[in-house]
């Protein structure tokens, strides 16, 4: 059986996130916001590891991650408060974007 | 490493910060480059000068003065000024940051506006540059943010790329 091919995007958020669990759920339903019920499915988004108080590394599948890129750009509030997401760099494994975040080259690097 | 952006004061953005969004250098309105809005500035003389407005006879003034780009603020077409920015190879800047300003039918709106103008421009051979024009640090966007909302709406990965090399 295939597998399916994904990728792993570096995320850092203006504000810091002090509850990862709920976070990650608030994450999901402003990502179900933009995205819409008909695309979530395609994104199938996980946070997978948050690097530091603001940066996270998200794991979606290939095809999706154009709209996961879009859909962060497109989140401005969550659960009532200003929120913002960059979108720092991606990857096809998680071991090969943590060795970009520890050599500081997450930027726009694909 | 070579993407600029333009942004305003108020986004207090730093270089470790503009790099870790991919960009060699944030350009500082009224610092590195001089932003007009010439729908409340009246002086049309616009030399080296990035233009931002709606008023198109002002714009058109702007850009027959030597502007370097121009950012029409309602994204509408208007032929006589398309015209003669090509004539001036004056460059069309497009700003996503009202993009994060405005939500639902806005943005969609927006998106539809900003489509047209770009197919536009490209039929008719005026060079595009892309930058957030951020006000405020939640406004700002990666490079690779830029890039998709450029392919959204509707340029080429290679002409994205250069629109965002292309200021400064």
């Amino acid at each position: 059986m295939m597998r399916d091919k994904r990728r792993y995007v570096v995320v850092e958020s203006y504000n810091a996130v002090d509850n990862p669990d709920l976070f990650q759920r608030r994450l999901i339903a402003a990502l179900l916001q933009v995205a819409g019920e008909a695309n979530l499915f395609r994104l199938n988004p996980k946070i997978v590891k948050f690097v530091d108080e603001r940066r996270f590394i998200v794991r979606t599948s290939l095809e999706g991650m154009r709209q996961l890129v879009l859909a962060l750009s497109f989140i401005t509030s969550i659960d009532g408060k200003e929120a913002a997401f960059y979108t720092l760099g991606s990857s096809g494994t998680i071991l090969a974007i943590e060795k970009k975040i520890k050599k500081g080259q997450t930027s726009a690097s694909r | 490493m070579e993407f600029n952006d333009i942004v305003y004061p108020t986004c207090n953005a730093d270089a470790d910060f503009a790099a870790r969004l991919g960009f060699k250098r944030l350009l500082v309105a009224g610092k590195d480059v001089e932003i007009r809005d010439i729908d409340r500035d009246k002086n049309t003389n616009a030399k080296d000068c990035v233009v931002i407005g709606v008023n198109k006879p002002r714009l058109e003034a702007a850009a027959k003065s030597g502007a370097i780009a121009i950012s029409i603020t309602d994204q509408r077409i208007d032929r006589k000024l398309m015209q003669t920015m090509k004539e001036r190879e004056t460059k069309l800047l497009i700003s996503f940051a009202v993009l994060k300003e405005t939500g639902g039918n806005d943005r969609q709106r927006t998106l539809y506006m900003m489509s047209k103008l770009l197919r536009h421009a490209v039929k008719m051979r005026i060079e595009v540059c892309f930058a957030s024009m951020a006000r405020s640090r939640l406004h700002m966007l990666s490079t690779m943010q830029i890039i998709e909302l450029a392919k959204l709406i509707g340029a080429e990965e290679d002409a994205a790329r250069k629109g965002l090399k292309q200021i400064g």
